[in-house]
Formats: structure tokens, sequence, C-alpha cells
């Protein structure tokens, strides 16, 4: 470790999970977003 | 949870390194106790700037008649007291407990994604003193209630693009908080930690995260939307450009009647850890006690035109909405029976933890009740926008939610320090708080029974008694949480030293008594295995 005040980090299959699941729930998140502005659009497009 | 550890820690194994030095230890730091005392330092900061705004009101409230502000300043003060309690004070103080006890009650050494939990905190007090400063912008602050219903929150002035920059970016930390959460508690649990192994405090923070994650962009749409109606000519919500307002109302009470569960979930969790421990039993059925977390969390999806009775349905739609949100309280009632199932034949003590969890077991009942007497369509139409409302949601989140927090405080301030605080202290705030937050809010249940409409600040002379009352515990419960920050204070800069476990038999129920206390600056650098 190069900065002693950074404590052990993951292994290597975690940090693939993790960056794995943290794209994930921000695309689910992106996703609503852009899903519900898309809802407004048609609704007021009638 | 019986669950023991069989290793050391990393402390054991490693120097452990303190933090950096100065104020660069508090930007920079990725370290999950320093992010989230930063939290916790912040919401309470928030706590009281938003209870500032609410003693304005009530002051203003005291006497009817227009005595202190213009009825203009008035409504920016219900508006912005309701974003910086909801937003900046509760969401963030309970953030600041997963931060803080996620890691340790998982035997995780950090949050998975550690700078991304600094920036998200940053972001929160870039959100807030954005929010802040558009107060003093021309035409005053945002003032259309903290629902921002068009057509009335497009004629704020200049401080509607600030208002909804603030939310943005709030929207955003809190999302990136709940994906810190998820990914930490799916991918960093000690081995042997199964799900059903976890505390209960994880697993409700787990589930609100989950909730965060799906409603959050919902609000951040909805307030898009808004901005291009004011600023680029869109008719989203403006019925003369084939629009909806009502729209706009269903997309907000989407995500605002989860939100109400993003506050209360973690409070649910808070709770669970403290009554076992002060029962000396573990907790009563706690499977049940997941399941009942996670069905409050989906019914929450399929409620929230109860905050829409009054806005006209049909009749099918107003059957549907009154008799899921009644459903709610069957799991709810699940939680209130376990609690108490565990307190039955327990060998109870009263420490300040205890107390704000039972005055939370009892009050947020009550605030419950109220809920479920308005979940009943024709009776809404006559409680709806009175002061009966306001009672009803105070109830839910100040001796609810804000309750649960002190409490969870209370329980985890002598691990934070290594001090045990003074006692007397925290009791007397305990009970000035448990008498006045009631000499606060119930008498606004007879008012709005009586008529008073909410968000007005001026009255007829009928209400008048009831009103100085209720004004009389604003006052004495806000001088109340000084004694909050005199505990805090005091305990953060001395006292009696503690043990790991700090509390008697505390140890069976977490990993977090099993460090020493205070919680060395690294923890479980070499995971615990869990039996």
């Amino acid at each position: 470790m190069s900065d002693p005040r950074v404590s052990a980090g993951p292994t290597d299959e975690q940090r693939r999970r993790i960056r794995r699941t943290t794209l994930v729930l921000a695309l689910v998140a992106l996703g609503i977003y852009v899903a519900f502005i898309a809802s407004g659009v048609m609704q007021a497009r009638g | 949870m019986s669950a023991t550890h069989t290793q050391g820690h990393a402390h054991d194994h490693h120097d452990d390194h303190g933090p950096a030095k100065g104020l660069k230890r508090w930007l920079t730091t990725t370290n999950h106790k320093d992010i989230g005392t930063m939290y916790l330092v912040f919401s309470l900061l928030m706590f009281f700037v938003g209870g500032g705004m609410a003693l304005v009101i009530r002051a203003e409230l005291f006497v009817p008649g227009m005595q202190l502000v213009d009825p203009g300043f008035f409504n920016t003060m219900t508006t912005v007291h309701a974003l910086i309690m909801v937003f900046g004070a509760v969401m963030p103080a309970t953030v600041g407990l997963a931060n803080w006890m996620i890691p340790l009650q998982i035997g995780a050494p950090d949050m998975a994604l550690p700078r991304m939990n600094n920036f998200s905190f940053w972001l929160l007090v870039a959100a807030f003193s954005l929010l802040i400063l558009s107060l003093f912008m021309p035409g005053g602050g945002p003032a259309a209630g903290w629902t921002l219903y068009p057509p009335l929150v497009l004629q704020t002035g200049d401080a509607l693009p600030l208002a909804i920059f603030a939310i943005h970016l709030a929207g955003a930390s809190s999302i990136m908080g709940a994906i810190n959460i998820i990914v930490t508690i799916m991918n960093l649990r000690a081995p042997g930690m199964t799900l059903l192994k976890m505390p209960l405090f994880v697993w409700t923070w787990l589930i609100t995260a989950y909730l965060l994650i799906a409603v959050m962009p919902v609000f951040a749409g909805a307030v898009t939307m808004l901005l291009t109606d004011h600023f680029f000519g869109t008719t989203f919500f403006a019925a003369a450009g084939g629009g909806d307002p009502v729209l706009y109302q269903h997309i907000f009470w989407f995500f605002g009647h989860p939100e109400v569960y993003i506050m209360i979930l973690p409070a649910f969790g808070i709770v669970s850890e403290i009554i076992p421990t002060f029962s000396r039993k573990p907790l009563f059925g706690y499977d049940a006690m997941v399941y009942a977390t996670a069905s409050i969390a989906f019914l929450s999806f399929i409620v929230w035109a109860h905050h829409m009775f009054t806005v006209g349905m049909p009749l099918a739609g107003q059957m549907f909405f009154m008799l899921s949100t009644m459903l709610i309280a069957v799991p709810t009632g699940v939680k209130v029976f376990n609690w108490t199932a565990t307190m039955w034949r327990g060998s109870l003590s009263f420490e300040t933890p205890m107390l704000f969890a039972l005055a939370f077991l009892f009050l947020f009942t009550i605030g419950g009740f109220s809920g479920l007497m308005m979940a009943i369509a024709p009776v809404d139409f006559q409680y709806h926008d009175t002061y009966f409302i306001v009672a009803h949601f105070h109830y839910v989140l100040v001796p609810g939610a804000v309750f649960a927090i002190m409490a969870g405080v209370y329980y985890w301030l002598p691990k934070w320090t290594g001090h045990m605080y003074d006692t007397k202290l925290a009791n007397l705030h305990f009970w000035s708080s448990a008498i006045f937050v009631n000499v606060l809010f119930f008498p606004q249940h007879f008012l709005g029974l009586a008529g008073m409409p909410r968000r007005i600040p001026d009255y007829s002379t009928q209400f008048a008694d009831w009103n100085m009352v209720s004004s009389i515990g604003a006052f004495g419960f806000g001088l109340s949480q000084l004694l909050f920050v005199l505990v805090i204070w005091k305990c953060a800069r001395g006292g009696a030293k503690v043990s790991s476990e700090v509390w008697d038999g505390a140890r069976v129920h977490g990993l977090e008594w099993s460090v020493p206390s205070p919680a060395p600056y690294h923890t479980f650098d070499v995971a615990p295995v869990i039996k």
C-alpha cells in the first residue's frame, strides 16, 4: 500500500463485482430518469 | 444476530495510522468514519437551520394577525423548512449513521466506493448552500411548498432555477450514496454473513437504498420538466399548451410517498438494534422483520395517489389507493408487535437510547394511526390540507424518524468517541424533547379537525388557544435540542472511558461491539469470520 492511511482494499474479484454492480445501478437510475421525462413528453403530445 | 467473529482485526496487524491533519482531512477523506461524522454534523447543522425556520413559522402563528413576517416570506419559510428537514437533516443523518455503522456491522474495512462517498457528501454541501442562497434571490426564495406544484411554483422568481439545481445536486448525492451502500452490502460482507444474518439496520438501509435509486430519478425528472416548462417553452404541466398539472402531482407523489419510507425505514432499523440490546433478548421474529420491511417498501410504490384524493379520480382509483394504503398497516403492525414481543419478559433497562426508542414506538404509532384515518378517502376530504395532516406527518417524522436518529446517536456515540456521555443531561434532553414534542404537535390534531388550513400565516381567532400552546411547545422543543449539542460536545471532548462492548451484553447483537472504543480509524482490514 502506497498510502498508509488507506486500509486494505477489496480483492480483484470483489473490485470487478463492485464495478459491475455500480454500473448497473447507475444505469438503472439514469434509465428511470429518462423514462419519466419520456413519459411526460408522450403525455404532453397527447 | 448471534454472530461471532474468530479472527482479529487489522489494527492488530498494521500500525493504525491516524487521519491526515487539519482541514485537508475533512476535505479529502475517504474514510467511512470521517464521512459518517461529516454527514452527522452537517445534518445537525441543517436541523438547526430548518428548526430556526420552524420557529419563525410558530412565532408568526403564536397569536392571530400578522406580526413578524410578510405572507410571502412565511410561505418561503414553510417551503424551505420542509426541503431542508427532509433532504438536509433527516436523510443525511441516516446516511451518516449508515456510513459509520454499516461497514462496522458487516465486518468491512470501509465503504466499497470511498472516493464517491466523499464526493456524495460535498455535493450535498453544495446543494444546500445553493438552496439557502436562493432565499436571497430577487423575488424571494421558493414559496410554493416542498411539493413544488405547478403552476404556482412557476411564479417563483430567480430562486427557481437555483432551487431546482440544488435539488438535482442533492438527488445525485443521494443516488451515489445509495449505490455505495448497496455495493458495499452486497460485496463486502464478512465471510459467513449471509443476508439473513445481517443486522436489521443493515437490512433496512439496503432496502432504503433500492428505494432511493428507484425514486430519486423520478423526482429529478419532474423538476427537470418544471425547469423546461419555465425556461424552454415546453408545456408538460401547462394545460394551455396541452399539458397536465395533475401529471406533476402523480409523478411527485410517486417519488414522495416512498420518500417517507426512505426516512422511516432506517429509523426502524435503529430501533430494531436498540430494543434487543436493552431487553437483553434477541430480536423477536427477525425474518418477519426483514419481510415486513421489504413489504412496506413494495407497498410504498402503489399508494401514491392517497395524497391526491381531493384532486379527483374515479371511484375504483379511490378504492384501490385507499385499500393499498391500509394494507401498509399490516407489515407495520408486524414490526410494532415484534418490538413489543422483544421486550416481553426481557430484562429491561432504560438508558437514554432505549428511552428514545420507546418514545419512537409510542409516538410513531400515533402518527401511523392518524395516517390510517386519512387513508379513508371520504374522511380525507375533510382533513385534506388542514393542520391534521401537519400533525400526522410531524408525528411520523419528528418523534418517529428524528427520535430514532437521536436514539441511534446515543446508542453508538460511546463507540465513536470512546467516552460515555453525561447520562443525566441526555435523559433531561429526552424528557424535555418528549414532553415538548407532544405540546407542539398534538394540539395540531385539534386545530385540523376544527378546520384550520395548513400553510397560512394568519387564522381565525377560534384557533388562537391551541396555536399558542403549539408555539410554546415549538420553542420548548427547539431549546431542548441545545442539550443534545451539549451532550455530544461534552462526550467528544472527554468523559468516562467505555469498554468495547459499551452496553451490557451488546456484543452478541453485532460486530460493531467487538472493536475497541473508540473505533480505530481502520477496522476489519482482515475480515472477521461469522459462524
